[in-house]
């Protein structure tokens, strides 16, 4: 399927979806209007645009809409880089921000950019303390300390 | 008080130390990401949001201001090194930047940029300190109807003037406003569209959606990246000759006044400036075949109108509290982290503030300038970092402020989703500005909206029935409805061509 035709669907979807909601949030109508009213217009103004893109495209057949689609090797990099947020946030009460930095930059650079390990250890070390130094002793952004709370 | 002792009281406030500090920090920060393609000042500037909580205010704002007329600065530097530009607004300069540094006069291509840059900077700084006030005295007369329209055609004419679909904007536009419902009803205090998750009562914050939209989308886009090849690795004679300021004096003077009409209409931004001034300097010109062969004046106007458009375009934010794009719309979520609300009265309640902020772009534009030229050398050195170093630590900016601003992860989770959604928005092409415009004035729409009808008893007649919000609503009909009977938009082939390039 083209991209312009899994766009507008998408986007037909979603508006179904919230339009729904919208209504039970509940509409009051405009002379007062509810919690809902204001969802409500923006979603089917949603509805409608990805409706029309819809059909104009199902009708006129799209062009080959392939230019910047992403590769195969472009979302193993995408899912790498995702992946690495994720494991960051949900380690990072529990390690810290040193160490959490430390694994992440070290992951960055070992799996991604495919660097030596040594170059991606001592980057990573550099980067993790730096940013200790930087954000949690000068900026005092109180960041966790994690298992280090002991030394740092 | 006149508004020169004004400016001038503003200046002085600027030149305190702490001030002077942050505004060098914040024009240095500026001209790196104006250099470095990939991050450019919405997203530094969304990167530096969660600093607004431990900052001064002032201090705080004529950094951010600075992030973005420095990134004007620095935008040239890889157009005409690389031919790559670091900023959308510098892409015309490549033409003829490029082919002077091909020439071997890469040296004065870079000088007549940085001091055209100057002189529009500065010269359009004035025009913001006269216009801004007297558009705010008008805003006085506001009442909701008329905020409502003003909004409809804030957000009206960024669509309008949006790269490709129109549309697709529209429908950003309006995902932006659904997002900003999120969260509590603002008059009945009912959750919505929560789904039971405690963090989204406050609504989905600014910070982490703009970080994980111009911040980890970018990274994405870019994480196959190499460094920039300069072809003049050495740059020398940096003054421009008696000849080429000769050449540039009309085009500099032309592309202020441009830049400034230009960057002063909502929606009309930056980039627009630099074609039309590019383009009225072709038609001038006695030798129009010179340009995109290395014409000292196809790098001197567009260079110039970039900074006096990214100067007045200010003047819809500081005198109405109207923010025309995503740099706007983040500057304005700056200022509510701050409890200063910006509209009309802005300019009254905080003088300090606004005449601080024009102060200080005067000294900023000074330190630029004496900054950029020496400084060449160092930029060319940042443009031969490989990206695989610098990836690490956009993100890692992007993690920490997306916590600090709560002191939660659940915020770097959103961060990560709206860096996805980025992503998917560039690879279907979505412009994330109307999404973070609507975001920001979601909340303010809505409360427009529903107090008229409030007011009206339920009638929407009460947009059209009082002259101002008829005004308004009417453009902003206009732009909407307009394409779908001419089927071509107002400086359509601009838009073509910036695509094109």
């Amino acid at each position: 399927m083209k991209k312009e035709i899994i766009g507008s669907t998408f986007w037909l979807l979603f508006s179904c979806y919230f339009v729904v909601e919208s209504y039970r949030l509940g509409l009051n109508m405009a002379h007062r209007p509810g919690p809902g009213f204001f969802p409500f217009i923006a979603t089917v103004g949603i509805g409608l645009i990805a409706a029309w893109r819809l059909i104009a495209h199902l009708r006129k057949g799209s062009p080959d809409d392939s230019a910047g689609a992403s590769t195969r090797g472009e979302l193993g990099l995408v899912a790498c880089v995702i992946a690495g947020i994720i494991a960051y946030a949900v380690l990072l009460d529990t390690l810290g921000f040193f160490v959490c930095t430390f694994l992440l930059v070290t992951f960055y650079l070992k799996v991604i950019a495919a660097r030596r390990w040594l170059v991606s250890l001592s980057f990573a070390a550099t980067v993790a303390l730096a940013g200790h130094l930087f954000f949690d002793t000068l900026l005092k952004a109180e960041l966790p300390r994690g298992l280090l709370s002991w030394l740092l | 008080m006149d508004t020169l002792q004004l400016l001038s009281q503003g200046i002085l406030s600027a030149a305190l130390p702490l001030n002077l500090l942050y505004g060098f920090i914040g024009v240095l920060l500026g001209t790196l990401v104006g250099v470095l393609p990939g991050l450019g000042p919405a997203g530094a500037i969304a990167l530096l949001l969660p600093l607004a909580l431990h900052a001064p205010p002032l201090a705080y704002l004529i950094m951010l201001f600075g992030i973005t007329y420095g990134a004007q600065y620095g935008g040239s530097t890889t157009s005409i090194l690389v031919n790559i530009p670091g900023e959308a607004s510098s892409v015309i300069t490549c033409l003829d930047g490029y082919a002077m540094a091909r020439q071997g006069r890469a040296g004065p291509a870079l000088g007549i940029a940085a001091f055209g840059s100057f002189i529009g900077g500065t010269l359009a700084i004035f025009g913001v300190a006269y216009l801004a006030p007297a558009l705010a005295e008008l805003g006085l007369h506001f009442g909701p109807p008329e905020y409502a329209g003003l909004m409809l055609f804030g957000l009206s004419a960024l669509v309008y003037l949006a790269h490709g679909s129109m549309d697709k904007a529209v429908l950003m536009a309006l995902f932006g406003v659904l997002l900003a419902s999120v969260g509590l009803d603002p008059v009945s205090g009912q959750p919505r569209f929560t789904f039971g998750i405690l963090v989204l009562r406050d609504g989905v914050g600014l910070t982490p959606v703009v970080i994980g939209l111009f911040g980890v989308s970018e990274v994405l886009l870019n994480l196959r990246a190499q460094a920039g090849e300069v072809f003049q690795k050495t740059v020398k004679d940096l003054l421009p000759t008696r000849q080429d300021w000769k050449d540039s004096a009309m085009p500099i003077a032309r592309g202020t006044v441009l830049g400034f009409l230009v960057g002063a209409i909502p929606g009309l931004n930056v980039v627009i400036a630099t074609f039309a001034a590019y383009a009225l300097e072709k038609r001038l010109s006695r030798h129009p075949e010179k340009f995109g062969r290395g014409a000292i004046e196809g790098v001197a106007a567009p260079e110039t109108a970039n900074n006096s458009a990214s100067c007045s375009g200010w003047i819809p934010l500081l005198s109405l509290g109207l923010p025309t794009g995503s740099v706007t719309s983040l500057i304005f979520g700056a200022l509510l982290i701050h409890g200063l609300a910006p509209g009309p009265l802005f300019i009254k309640n905080s003088p300090e503030i606004f005449w601080g902020v024009l102060g200080s772009m005067v000294i900023g534009n000074v330190l630029l300038l004496i900054l950029n030229l020496p400084l060449i050398g160092l930029w060319i050195k940042v443009l031969q970092v490989p990206y695989f170093f610098l990836f690490p630590l956009i993100l890692l900016f992007g993690i920490i402020g997306a916590y600090t601003t709560s002191g939660t992860t659940d915020d770097i989770i959103i961060m990560t989703i709206f860096g996805l959604v980025g992503y998917l928005m560039k690879k279907f092409a979505y412009e994330p500005a109307p999404l973070v415009l609507g975001l920001v004035i979601g909340p303010l729409l809505e409360t427009a909206i529903r107090r008229s009808l409030i007011m009206s008893k339920g009638s929407a007649a009460i947009f059209f029935q009082r002259p101002i919000a008829a005004c308004f609503v009417g453009a902003a009909l206009l732009m909407l409805l307009s394409p779908l009977f001419t089927r071509r938009r107002l400086g359509h082939e601009i838009i073509e061509k910036l695509e094109e390039t």
